[in-house]
């Protein structure tokens, strides 16, 4: 085991054990991430594997190194040399087909002088002939309750809708992964929880597996079938624990179980650990 | 629709040109009276009608709109496709981009003289002037906008695996568009005023000659004729830009 | 199996250029002007070569007309220049806090501001004659827009917060112009000045070519007028380096204004709070 790792309390059930072949949408072993002109390792030796239809939130203070850790997922920055990725069973290199990354800058990534439902179907155009491509961007925006402001162009909806609708973007591709960046990071507080409690019902529908990056232990706690929480110089995984919450979460009741509450103090102790207040 | 078209006419504004045009006539009349060069609003008028309907104002105002606008035309298509040619090819904008810094930098007027030297005093003149100063805007403007494509836009076209060229038509370009507007824009009102200038030095013909014309005659309600005909095009012209690249980037959320 | 994901695959592109120009970029241009100091006869009527041009700029200074000539273009154009500074900001700053007199005046500026100054210089002649003060009219009324312009959107949009702030403090109106206004529309004044240069040193050569009074312009509409290509070609490279010289002086004078800019003010603070942690 990671030296680093030993060193943290790492209490953890990990991924479900004794089930060899279990499926894996995504993993990782040794990976490692330099960045900046100095080469600063930033990320040391990580090993993760993510199952199918895992909802998996990964934690750790702003500056560990989370955004850069998913862009790595999603090929967008290459990792140090020695880094193994593979998605469904196949490496990676360069940008895998078949992950796809949401943004927290939501204005920043659609296009403005498209509609809606051309910015969903950008992902398609390229695969998938002109009636289809409608079909499945309706479909995704219904997916995500903004079917009828289809033919509405970005900047005329709210920034909750903007993000749904880079989301319903993302899922037109019918991804293996969604790589998802502090995605509710810009909106208010009354939106954001909405959009998890949608998140959650979008991901079970639509089967996805997500990796969903994020500083805010609640929104993780809430969201997560599994926790990780990135702790140190070079980072590496502090706490990884699998949620007991039940599958059916609500932004108050949720937030009053025990379970909740002890998996709360869990992830508390060890971000707090670190030494920094 | 009409009253949201009424809402926007500047009433008060269009007021006070109309004062303004009063009260040059008031005082061409009186305290300027004795000034030869000048000439009053309803003069200017008169000789607008005189020239147009029994002189050559017609003819001449169709030639500098017909030069300036094919040679707008030609500019905008050569600045564009040699801005992008520049701005997407490290190795073109390497070995070429201090030298157009340098060549910008030169006052474009300075070529006026140049090209009445090499081509005379002809079409061909006005037209290598018209082309070659307009066509800096839209050269410069689509070189750097190409380069300025916004990070998350082409994240996002990384992202769905675009490829280089639908990357270049679906993101780049229509981003750029604005600013690429904006420069046409530029170089229209550029065109036309070196039309102008090159018929005043270079091509006896058009609405410079005529205005100059009417200097060396000492016709003062000539001259100021011209200059209104002159100034009116340019800004009809303008206006009718504007229109359009507001329609072309009606989707868009700021308008140039 | 699986492999290094430490591809440099991931190239950026479009090419960014950020930063100056490389001094490689100076080839074509260097590589013209060999070619045709090799192979242009030197009594060449239309294409002398760039050797010849140089001579005749020495005659032309041996005879004692181009150094005055140089004089009067750059006493007119920093006149202009400065007459351009001040109307336009003044002017500018007067549309821009005064919503009435904007609407007012807009549609007769807007007319005005497109009328080409080639247009105005016979009307300015029959009024003004073959004069010094003509050509600075013409000039001064053709290229103080772009100020106009900037000053009149910088003093638009000057923070609430400030001018708040002016009144909290009970400033006289002077002293609000003075500490609170004119501050915050200089970094516009400053880019409206970058545009306006060029295009003043435009009209100057431009009266100068179309009047023949004096100055560069002149000589270069008296040397074409007698055919006399390689002081053409001579003189217009002459302005080539009076137009780079001009932008460098405007660029040096614009950095002592910085104190002025927001960015640069914020750079301060930041690194000042960096301090403190």
């Amino acid at each position: 085991m990671n030296p680093a790792q030993a060193a943290t309390d790492v209490r953890s059930s990990g991924p479900p054990k004794g089930d060899a072949k279990v499926d894996l949408a995504f993993r990782c072993r040794g990976l490692s991430i330099d960045v900046g002109d100095e080469q600063r390792r930033i990320i040391a030796g990580l090993d993760l594997e993510v199952p199918r239809r895992q909802f998996l939130c990964v934690l750790g203070e702003s500056g560990v190194g989370k955004t850069t850790l998913l862009r790595v997922f999603g090929g967008l920055t290459p990792a140090a040399a020695g880094s193994q990725l593979e998605l469904n069973g196949q490496p990676i290199t360069g940008l895998p087909v078949g992950a796809v990354f949401v943004f927290q800058n939501y204005a920043a990534s659609l296009l403005p002088w498209r509609t809606v439902r051309r910015n969903v179907e950008l992902g398609l155009e390229a695969t998938v002939a002109a009636a289809e491509r409608r079909t499945r961007a309706l479909g995704a925006l219904d997916l995500v309750g903004l079917a009828e402001r289809a033919n509405d162009h970005p900047w005329q909806l709210s920034g909750g809708m903007q993000q749904r609708v880079q989301i319903a973007r993302a899922l037109a591709v019918e991804p293996n992964l969604l790589l998802m960046d502090e995605p509710f990071g810009a909106l208010d507080a009354m939106t954001r929880e909405t959009l998890q409690v949608e998140l959650r019902r979008i991901q079970r529908e639509a089967g996805a597996t997500v990796i969903f990056i994020t500083h805010d232990v609640d929104e993780a706690v809430f969201l997560a079938d599994r926790l990780i929480v990135l702790k140190g110089e070079p980072a590496t995984i502090g706490l990884d624990v699998v949620s007991d919450l039940p599958v059916e979460r609500d932004q108050v009741r949720t937030k009053e179980l025990p379970a909740y509450l002890k998996l709360r103090h869990m992830i508390y102790d060890v971000v707090r650990r670190s030494g920094n207040p | 629709m009409r009253r949201a078209l009424l809402g926007r006419i500047n009433f008060p504004g269009l007021a006070v040109i109309a004062a303004a045009i009063m009260l040059w006539e008031i005082y061409t009349r009186t305290a300027g009276s004795h000034f030869d060069s000048l000439a009053s609003s309803g003069a200017i008028f008169a000789a607008i009608k005189t020239l147009f309907l029994d002189g050559p104002l017609a003819d001449q105002l169709w030639h500098t709109t017909s030069i300036a606008l094919v040679g707008w035309v030609i500019a905008s298509a050569l600045g564009f496709c040699i801005g992008l040619a520049i701005g997407l090819s490290r190795t073109a904008w390497t070995y070429s981009m201090a030298s157009l810094d340098v060549l910008r930098s030169i006052p474009s007027i300075s070529f006026v003289p140049v090209a009445v030297m090499w081509f005379g005093f002809s079409v061909t003149t006005e037209l290598q002037i018209v082309v070659y100063v307009s066509l800096w805007p839209p050269l410069l403007a689509t070189l750097h906008s190409v380069n300025s494509a916004p990070a998350g836009l082409l994240d996002t076209a990384r992202v769905f695996h675009l490829s280089k060229l639908s990357t270049l038509v679906n993101i780049v370009l229509p981003a750029a568009l604005p600013s690429i507007l904006v420069s046409l824009r530029l170089s229209l009102a550029l065109s036309i005023a070196l039309a102008v200038v090159a018929e005043m030095i270079g091509n006896p013909e058009g609405l410079g000659f005529g205005m100059v014309f009417a200097q060396q005659a000492m016709q003062p309600a000539r001259a100021f004729a011209y200059l209104v005909v002159i100034g009116t095009l340019g800004w009809g012209v303008n206006a009718i830009f504007l229109l359009a690249s507001r329609w072309l980037t009606r989707g868009y959320e700021s308008a140039p | 199996m699986t492999i290094v994901a430490g591809s440099r695959k991931s190239r950026a592109w479009p090419i960014r250029t950020g930063g100056r120009a490389p001094l490689r970029g100076l080839l074509p241009l260097a590589l013209g002007l060999v070619l045709w100091q090799v192979f242009a006869p030197t009594d060449s009527p239309y294409f002398p070569p760039p050797s010849e041009w140089v001579g005749a700029l020495e005659r032309l200074a041996a005879s004692r007309r181009l150094w005055p000539a140089i004089s009067v273009t750059l006493t007119s154009f920093f006149t202009a220049l400065a007459l351009n500074i001040v109307i336009g900001s003044a002017l500018g700053i007067l549309l821009g806090r005064s919503r009435l007199l904007d609407r007012l005046l807009g549609p007769t500026l807007e007319f005005c501001r497109t009328i080409p100054a080639g247009a105005l210089v016979p009307v300015a002649v029959l009024i003004m004659g073959y004069t010094a003060s003509m050509s600075l009219v013409v000039v001064v009324l053709t290229s103080f827009w772009p100020i106009l312009l900037n000053a009149r959107a910088g003093a638009r949009s000057v923070s609430r917060d400030r001018l708040d702030t002016a009144r909290a403090l009970q400033l006289s109106w002077w002293a609000t112009q003075r500490k609170i206004l004119l501050p915050s529309v200089v970094p516009s004044i400053r880019l409206g000045t970058q545009i306006a240069a060029p295009i003043t040193l435009i009209i100057v050569l431009l009266v100068e070519i179309l009047t023949q009074v004096s100055g560069v312009g002149r000589q270069i509409a008296l040397a074409q007028s007698v055919f006399r290509s390689s002081t053409v070609y001579g003189l217009v490279a002459l302005t080539g380096l009076l137009g780079l010289a001009v932008n460098w002086v405007i660029g040096w004078m614009g950095l002592l204004t910085r104190k002025y800019d927001p960015s640069f003010s914020a750079g301060v603070t930041s690194s000042l709070s960096m301090k403190k942690s």
